[in-house]
């Protein structure tokens, strides 16, 4: 164990190298954990409101009654102490109870929720009483013994009533015992064409609906016992729903909905946030290990001679990769620890910044997984990781102390390769865990590898293009600008170790600037944007002879119309000549490829569309050749497709789609692939013709009205149902402003933690700078013995800290783009925005930092002792 | 005697020549579709195949089925249709069954099927109304209603009535997809039997 002493002693006698040194790993690791902590308590907080939308943990429904059969046969899966409840759903025309029986009141369609006292399991529906007042009566419970009900406020206004008053479900009178405020269990997914009622399921008999023919659901709702814990064994749940389903496999008319599938829509805002968030731990663990890596080839350099002494007192060759080693596992350890004790620290403050934002209940505690593999990572991949340096001391001879330089020996590619093996397969493992796809890992190491190749190219150009340089100031200048062409030609001169350095800041500077370009791209994703008007209410069937008098209609009230978009049916029948309408039992092949087939088959709501609006964005191909087709100058009408939807029926760019509209056959050549806007919630299609195609084909129009207040909502409603009475008006409000909510939580939670990597990132830069201002420190004083001045000593090494801060920050900043773009495309469903301010800024302060750093440290450099300066390098 | 076999000769040949080959319009919502199934098992294909067979290959059934159409389309839809150049010898009209499920008023509906009627008697086209029933669960009150809407409109528009477009396929789930709602292709076959019993008599 000598080597471990040795390696102590080393660790001790090198404070400023050690502290760098753990400073760095630390502060890699800090980011890391931190960003798993809150990755979970994210997960955690979203897992619970869906939770709260299915007000169960799992659910089972038909539109009939569940056999007992059916109902032991799910309840056999459960585990003990799970909690069951039953509901009835239904739609129905309800009115008010009067007193005058001559004319019978007007009646509306409600939805009827006929619920269990245990309603709901998670969640809770807030509602005023009788009073207008909030209440927190046991009003589930009360439903059970009594005929009352809670209502939705569209209700009261619509039958013209007030709570306390009386509404006539079936044969059965209810009285409005409340009005709900919130309901967690509205579902986002599935817009309802009908306020809401909650009656007590003892009651729906009653009512006379419950008939042969009557469309009723029927559900069994489970809460899964220990629900607190639950997020730790979210196998077991994922396995109770693989069993529910598998049971229901053969029983097509039962729906199986867990918790996670009721917040379907909710699915890839969860996806970007997760994959993001991986993201971010593994750039921050990859800055680590950079920063790593430079300080210690910088170390090793200044070791050699004592290496090279204690191999020629007889130590053998091995014994520095030793005494290396056990310096970096007992230094990584030590980071480790600290970085765990950070976050530890920092974790507090960042739960109550997010508490407003992701709930009070929530809690940001340190994963125990995560912890695990920082420790890991920082004793074991720490020299791993460094492995390529340690090929420097091959070949390493007492013959090293009698030059002048001690230089580590010069490596060749294919053993720097693999040495790098390890550490790259580390990088992939990570980068697979922490995105959940192998196809993250091998994304992250192409990008790492060829920003590689671009910063070491980039690297050489820089070295060649200063020679030219240095000669074009010496004609311009003479010797006046000394001190600028010294430091040109000691960067030029300086080979290896500037290569090093550039690629080192440069790698950082791309890694940094990628994560808020990002964070640009999933924000303006996740939140609405200006240009469209978040829509209040879909309005549905409008017929087109009433698209004129609507939308004469809408303005004279002073609101915004959103859009009318026509909606013409049509069955796609053939692809590039190829039939596509083949009988789906007869479609020979894999289940994928017969749901495919299924997809193909189906018809379609098309639409007209000669532009692209602002909810859409153009992934491929170009924009329609004319608004409007014109038969003399284009030989087949054109088409626009949703990206995904072309993915999934495999139809390319350039394909003629053959359509039929109500019989007659419609042609056209598909020109470009579009995006739709996810958080713009207007109305967009799958497949869009240029206008002047069908414009004589059946067709209904789809439109929006902007967000009003409750009052106005209401009011519009009855004015539209009285002019326009075949209208289908939906209130998305609720459910829009719900799904922007969840979204906006994650977008600040991607906001935080891009400001998490960037503060890791900046330390990291400031270890390897601090680095770098240190190997200078020996140039400055051979420079003072000489008898140069501060200011040319000065300008000489802030000069050269200039170049290859400028130009590692520029060529970083170039390479973030495309490694945003990258990542973009192949993980973030192609949404891309050129987010340069979110890039400059970061890159802007690497430069701004590496200048600041080099000065503060050339100052201290400066006011020291020559002659201890060449003691302390010596 | 010669004048009265003259006519009744001229009276078969002009019947021949006038009594049209039968091309009936299925105009519908997602029943007349075929929502979900393949369209060579929706009524409308079932229907076209019997005709064929009775009244040779020019006799035919287009389905101008649209899934969620309410009768509010019906005369703009019917309008589009009558611009082909197949000549229309009858109007199969299944349509409201989206506004009594959306629970909108059942007199704008009744209005907007007379409407189409209109239209159809205008282009001397034969009208057959596939009737329909609401849910019990929509009330007592507005399932009467939408019920007596049709038979009240073949009375006073004179026009042939499907009591029933359902009939013995609805709230049989063997013979409905799993939504309870849809028939499936069984179901379909059903109701090509239930329109060929009412459709028959007006060929």
């Amino acid at each position: 164990m000598i080597w471990r002493r040795l390696a102590w002693r080393e660790i001790v006698n090198t404070p400023k190298f050690s502290l760098f040194f753990i400073l760095n790993i630390a502060l890699g690791l800090t980011g890391f954990i931190t960003v798993s902590a809150l990755k979970s308590s994210v997960d955690q907080s979203l897992s619970g409101k869906s939770r709260e939308i299915l007000g169960a943990d799992i659910a089972v429904s038909a539109f009939r009654a569940l056999t007992q059969e059916e109902i032991a046969g799910f309840d056999a899966f459960v585990p003990r102490g799970t909690q069951t409840a039953e509901e009835f759903g239904w739609v129905s025309m309800v009115a008010a109870v009067t007193k005058a029986s001559n004319v019978p009141p007007p009646a509306r369609l409600m939805e009827i929720r006929a619920v269990d006292p245990t309603f709901p399991f998670y969640g809770q529906v807030a509602f005023t009483g009788e009073d207008g007042k909030p209440s927190s009566d046991a009003i589930f419970r009360r439903m059970e013994q009594e005929s009352v009900a809670l209502a939705a406020p569209e209700l009261y206004f619509q039958l013209d009533l007030k709570p306390g008053q009386s509404v006539k479900i079936g044969d059965q009178a209810f009285r409005l015992a409340g009005t709900i405020v919130s309901d967690p269990s509205t579902s986002s997914a599935s817009f309802s064409i009908a306020p809401r009622i909650y009656i007590g399921r003892n009651w729906a008999k009653q009512t006379g609906l419950i008939q042969r023919g009557s469309r009723i659901t029927h559900a069994r709702q489970y809460a899964l016992p220990n629900q607190p814990a639950e997020s730790a064994q979210g196998s077991s749940q994922r396995d109770l729903e693989i069993k529910f389903k598998d049971f229901a496999k053969t029983r097509s008319d039962l729906r199986v909905r867990s918790h996670t599938s009721a917040t379907d829509e909710l699915g890839r805002v969860l996806k970007f946030l997760g994959d993001y968030l991986g993201i971010v731990a593994l750039i921050a663990i990859i800055l680590s290990g950079i920063g790593g890596n430079f300080l210690i080839l910088a170390h090793v350099r200044t070791k050699i001679r004592d290496l090279a002494i204690l191999q020629s007192i007889g130590a053998r060759p091995s014994s520095a990769r030793w005494i290396i080693g056990w310096q970096l596992i007992i230094l990584g350890f030590g980071g480790a620890v600290c970085a765990v004790a950070i976050a530890a620290i920092l974790l507090p403050s960042i739960r109550e910044i997010l508490a407003p934002f992701l709930g009070t209940a929530i809690t940001v505690t340190i994963q125990k997984d995560s912890v695990v593999t920082a420790l890991i990572m920082g004793t074991l991949g720490t020299p791993i990781a460094a492995l390529p340096v340690f090929l420097h001391l091959e070949g390493m001879s007492a013959a090293t102390l009698f030059r002048e330089h001690q230089d580590p020996s010069r490596i060749k590619p294919l053993g720097w390769l693999m040495a790098a093996l390890p550490s790259t397969a580390i990088i992939f493992g990570l980068a697979s865990w922490q995105a959940r796809s192998p196809k993250a890992g091998i994304l992250f190491l192409m990008i790492t590898g060829i920003a590689i190749l671009i910063l070491a190219g980039s690297g050489i150009l820089l070295l060649r293009s200063l020679g030219p340089f240095s000669r074009l100031i010496k004609q311009k200048t003479g010797r006046k600008s000394w001190p600028i062409l010294m430091a040109l030609r000691h960067t030029r001169r300086s080979g290896q170790t500037l290569m090093v350095s550039f690629v080192t800041l440069g790698l950082c500077a791309a890694l940094i600037s990628a994560v808020p370009q990002i964070q640009a791209i999933l924000t303006s994703e996740l939140t609405s944007s200006d240009k469209t008007v978040l829509p209040g209410l879909f309005l549905f069937d409008i017929q087109p002879e009433q698209e004129a008098p609507l939308r004469q209609f809408l303005e004279s009230r002073n609101l915004s119309s959103g859009s009318l978009s026509p909606l013409i049916r049509a069955r796609l029948d053939r692809i590039n000549d190829k039939i596509t309408g083949e009988t789906f039992d007869n479609i020979p092949g894999t289940r994928e490829r017969q749901t495919e087939e299924q997809f193909k088959n189906r018809t379609y709501n098309l639409s007209v569309r000669g532009r692209l609006t602002a909810s859409e964005v153009l992934a491929a191909g170009r924009e329609f050749e004319t608004v409007r087709y014109d038969p003399s100058k284009q030989d087949i009408p054109e088409i626009s497709l949703e990206k995904r939807f072309a993915e999934r029926t495999r139809i390319n760019l350039g394909d003629i789609l053959e359509f039929n509209v109500q019989g007659i056959s419609v042609k056209g050549r598909v020109v470009n692939l579009r995006r739709v806007r996810w958080a713009s919630f207007q109305p967009n299609f799958f497949v869009q013709f240029q206008e002047g195609v069908i414009d004589d084909a059946p067709r209904t129009y789809l439109g929006t009205v902007g967000q009003t207040d409750f009052e106005t909502t209401q009011k519009l409603q009855r004015e539209l149902a009285q002019s326009f009475s075949n209208v289908s008006i939906v209130d998305v409000k609720a459910s829009v402003d719900r799904i922007l909510n969840i979204s906006q939580q994650v977008a600040l939670a991607i906001t935080a933690m891009a400001l998490l990597c960037l503060l890791a990132g900046m330390g990291v830069l400031t270890a390897i700078t601090l680095q770098q201002s240190r190997a200078r420190s020996y140039e400055t004083a051979i420079l003072k013995v000489l008898g140069a001045s501060f200011r040319e000593v000065y300008v000489r090494v802030l000069g050269e800290a200039a170049i290859v801060a400028f130009f590692a920050a520029f060529t970083g900043l170039a390479i973030s783009f495309g490694i945003a773009w990258i990542l973009s495309v192949f993980i973030f469903d192609g949404v891309w925005v050129f987010a340069v301010s979110a890039a400059v800024v970061p890159a802007l302060l690497i430069f701004t930092l590496t200048l600041i750093i080099t000065m503060a440290a050339s100052r201290i450099a400066l006011g020291t002792n020559a002659r201890n300066l060449l003691q302390s390098e010596s | 005697m010669k004048w009265i076999l003259s006519s009744l000769f001229f009276l078969t040949i002009s019947s021949t020549a006038f009594a049209a080959v039968p091309v009936v319009l299925c105009l519908g919502d997602s029943l007349t579709e075929g929502f979900e199934i393949s369209p060579d098992t929706a009524f409308p294909a079932l229907l076209d195949k019997r005709l064929k067979e009775k009244f040779g290959p020019k006799a035919e059934a287009i389905n101008a089925g649209i899934s969620g159409a309410t009768s509010a389309s019906g005369p703009s839809r019917l309008k589009f249709q009558l611009k082909s150049p197949k000549q229309l010898t009858h109007v199969i009209l299944a349509l409201g069954a989206n506004d009594g499920l959306r629970g909108l008023p059942v007199a704008a509906m009744k209005k907007n099927l007379e409407d189409t009627i209109k239209i159809a008697k205008e282009n001397r086209i034969k009208v057959l109304l596939a009737g329909m029933k609401i849910p019990p669960n929509y009330g007592p009150g507005y399932a009467k209603s939408f019920e007596e809407a049709y038979k009240k409109i073949g009375r006073e528009q004179k026009v042939a009535v499907i009591p029933f477009l359902l009939e013995g396929v609805a709230a049989h789930p063997n013979l409905t997809l799993p939504d309870g709602l849809h028939p499936n292709p069984k179901g379909h076959r059903i109701m090509v039997e239930t329109i060929w019993k009412n459709l028959e008599p007006i060929l």
